[in-house]
């Protein structure tokens, strides 16, 4: 599975988990960037705008939903990033249909689970925006 | 039907009053049985004494008819032994006339017996007149007759109003027993209403209240924990129901608590959990992501995830009221320095400590001492998630030693302080993002109290708050006054 150099945004608050995480999709080709929670976590979307953004739902200062809104209403464009939610609520389906994406994982989950969410995320996203330019 | 503004009567003085107005009403039925009763006894004697002189004016009737056919005979036939039998009648009249006197009850009878009396003494004297002159039979009919008849109509009119008396004394008694048994029968049914009264009542306000109190026992044990009971009229069964519904409350308060706690463990043990698998499968991928670094974490989550259970276990342990503590004289300053070393901050907490140049002796068990301190340094980090000073502070005053923990975090709201160191609970506006079972403050409280010491906490919104733990301090120890030398050590 190649990951051709997509870029990700971690955004939970388990320290553990964003370094890890990143360090294992570093060592997948992707290009890897987190934050600790949603304020941080929307100041990097508008610095490097990412191909997808892996979201937890609890965090301090600023949720995942909160941060998934913020990203509709204030920047045109960040809409299209997919999101994959990732969180151990109770009801994340939920959470994620309020959200309006079909990409949830419910903690803890497999690490082939995340890296097949990610790429069927990244190529919806591919055929999405190709589909748009034709 | 609920009755407001009044208070509700008592069962007892239910009781009481039902008991005295069944009393009443006996003793009344009582009375009134005794009086027909003596009134009926009077009437019967009445009824006999008139009966009895009814009986003897017929006799007296008969024997002045016997005198006046003696007195025939003895004309036709001046006969001696005639003149024998009618001085035997005549003894009789003068009898049986003694006899109806003695038995005079009113004045109408008493001038009717003077007639009697004179109207029988006129016709013995003219009687005795025609014997003497040695009268004839026709001369003897013709005298007498008129006494005789006069003599007789007084003796009639006599027994007449007699017997007169003795129909009216029938109809009273008659009248009396009608009225005895009209009086008898309604006491009688006013005795079986009350009694329905007093069933009907029973079941309505206290079998009701009871079954529906059953009712609502049955539904709780069935699982219903909202259920309330219905308490009805009478002030116990009200206050039987008030304290079901007051136990079945707090059942059911600690039930939401524990399972609210329960969801909110599992919730909470999911996120170091993901972080050990995320960092196993690293691991064991081609070419694995290995590092010291990775190894660190993982056994940093597996930490967090052991401290957890025990805290739990703790929990479970002390709720149970199986804390075990052995006590020993220590310096506190040792503990205070030991759990600062270790706490668990992620780098952005500035911990600040002030502690005296003397030992600070309590007599206390010292690892009980160390989660006190950890758990209070715990919320602190946990409750300033956007980093910010930390202050553990060790002073003495009062004989005793304090250690206060303060923070610039997010503070606790009035309202959610009482109920703070309860166990299972969480603080509902801090929950998300702050991890933690909620049982830390319930240990510290119960790990204090057990030393004799209490914990105090003063918390304002958005500013911060700050834990005090207070314990008895020993007698050796440095004076309050020259145990306020502090030294500051930065980590």
């Amino acid at each position: 599975m190649s990951a051709a150099g997509a870029s990700v945004l971690i955004v939970d608050d388990d320290r553990d988990i964003c370094t890890m995480l990143r360090d294992i999709l570093t060592a997948d080709g992707f290009r890897v960037r987190t934050a600790r929670d949603g304020t941080v976590g929307l100041r990097l979307l508008h610095q490097h705008y990412p191909d997808v953004v892996l979201l937890d739902v609890e965090m301090p200062r600023l949720g995942g939903p909160e941060m998934a809104h913020q990203m509709l209403v204030h920047d045109a464009g960040m809409e299209n990033i997919p999101i994959v939610l990732a969180s151990g609520v109770a009801d994340l389906a939920e959470v994620a249909r309020r959200m309006g994406t079909p990409y949830f994982l419910t903690k803890p989950y497999e690490l082939d689970d995340l890296l097949e969410l990610l790429q069927r995320a990244l190529n919806e996203r591919r055929g999405g925006t190709s589909s748009a330019s034709v | 039907m609920p009755v407001r503004g009044r208070p509700r009567p008592s069962l007892r003085s239910l009781i009481l009053v039902s008991t005295f107005l069944f009393g009443l009403l006996v003793v009344a039925l009582l009375i009134g049985q005794t009086w027909t009763s003596r009134l009926l006894w009077q009437y019967a004697l009445t009824l006999g004494h008139d009966a009895a002189s009814v009986g003897i004016i017929s006799e007296l009737e008969r024997a002045l008819r016997e005198d006046h056919r003696l007195e025939n005979l003895l004309l036709a036939r001046h006969d001696p032994a005639v003149a024998t039998m009618q001085s035997v009648t005549e003894s009789d009249l003068r009898r049986l006339i003694g006899e109806v006197e003695a038995s005079v009850d009113n004045p109408v009878e008493d001038r009717l017996i003077d007639r009697v009396q004179r109207d029988v003494d006129v016709y013995l004297v003219e009687r005795g007149g025609l014997e003497a002159r040695g009268a004839g039979l026709e001369e003897g009919i013709v005298a007498t007759r008129q006494s005789m008849e006069r003599a007789l109509a007084a003796i009639v009119d006599l027994r007449v109003h007699n017997e007169q008396e003795l129909r009216q004394t029938q109809r009273d008694a008659q009248r009396v027993l009608w009225y005895e048994t009209l009086v008898s029968g309604a006491g009688v049914g006013v005795l079986i209403l009350a009694l329905g009264a007093v069933v009907v009542g029973s079941r309505r306000l206290v079998l009701g209240p009871l079954l529906d109190l059953q009712e609502a026992v049955r539904q709780f044990r069935g699982g219903d924990l909202e259920v309330k009971a219905r308490g009805g009229q009478v002030s116990e069964l009200q206050d039987l129901a008030s304290a079901f519904d007051e136990m079945a409350g707090t059942i059911a308060l600690q039930r939401r608590n524990q399972l609210t706690f329960l969801a909110g463990v599992a919730h909470d043990l999911r996120d170091p959990v993901a972080a050990v698998k995320i960092g196993i499968q690293g691991l064991a991928r081609a070419p694995p992501a290995a590092t010291p670094e990775m190894l660190e974490r993982l056994d940093r989550q597996l930490n967090r995830l052991a401290r957890m259970v025990a805290d739990l276990l703790d929990a479970t342990r002390i709720e149970a009221g199986q804390l075990e503590i052995r006590p020993v004289d220590i310096d506190l300053r040792e503990v205070v320095r030991a759990m600062v070393d270790l706490a668990p901050t992620t780098g952005n907490h500035a911990i600040t400590t002030r502690l005296p140049d003397r030992p600070v002796m309590v007599r206390a068990d010292a690892l009980r001492m160390e989660q006190v301190v950890n758990n209070l340094l715990s919320n602190a980090i946990k409750y300033s998630p956007g980093g910010g000073p930390v202050e553990v502070a060790l002073i003495t005053e009062a004989g005793q030693a304090v250690i206060a923990v303060s923070d610039r975090g997010v503070g606790i709201a009035s309202e959610d302080l009482t109920g703070l160191f309860d166990p299972f609970r969480r603080r509902p506006e801090t929950r998300e993002g702050i991890p933690g079972v909620g049982l830390g403050l319930s240990i510290v409280r119960r790990i204090v109290a057990a030393h004799g010491g209490q914990v105090e906490v003063e918390s304002t919104v958005g500013v911060g708050s700050t834990f005090r733990v207070c314990l008895p301090l020993v007698a050796a120890a440095g004076t309050a006054a020259d145990a306020q030398f502090e030294s500051e050590a930065q980590r």
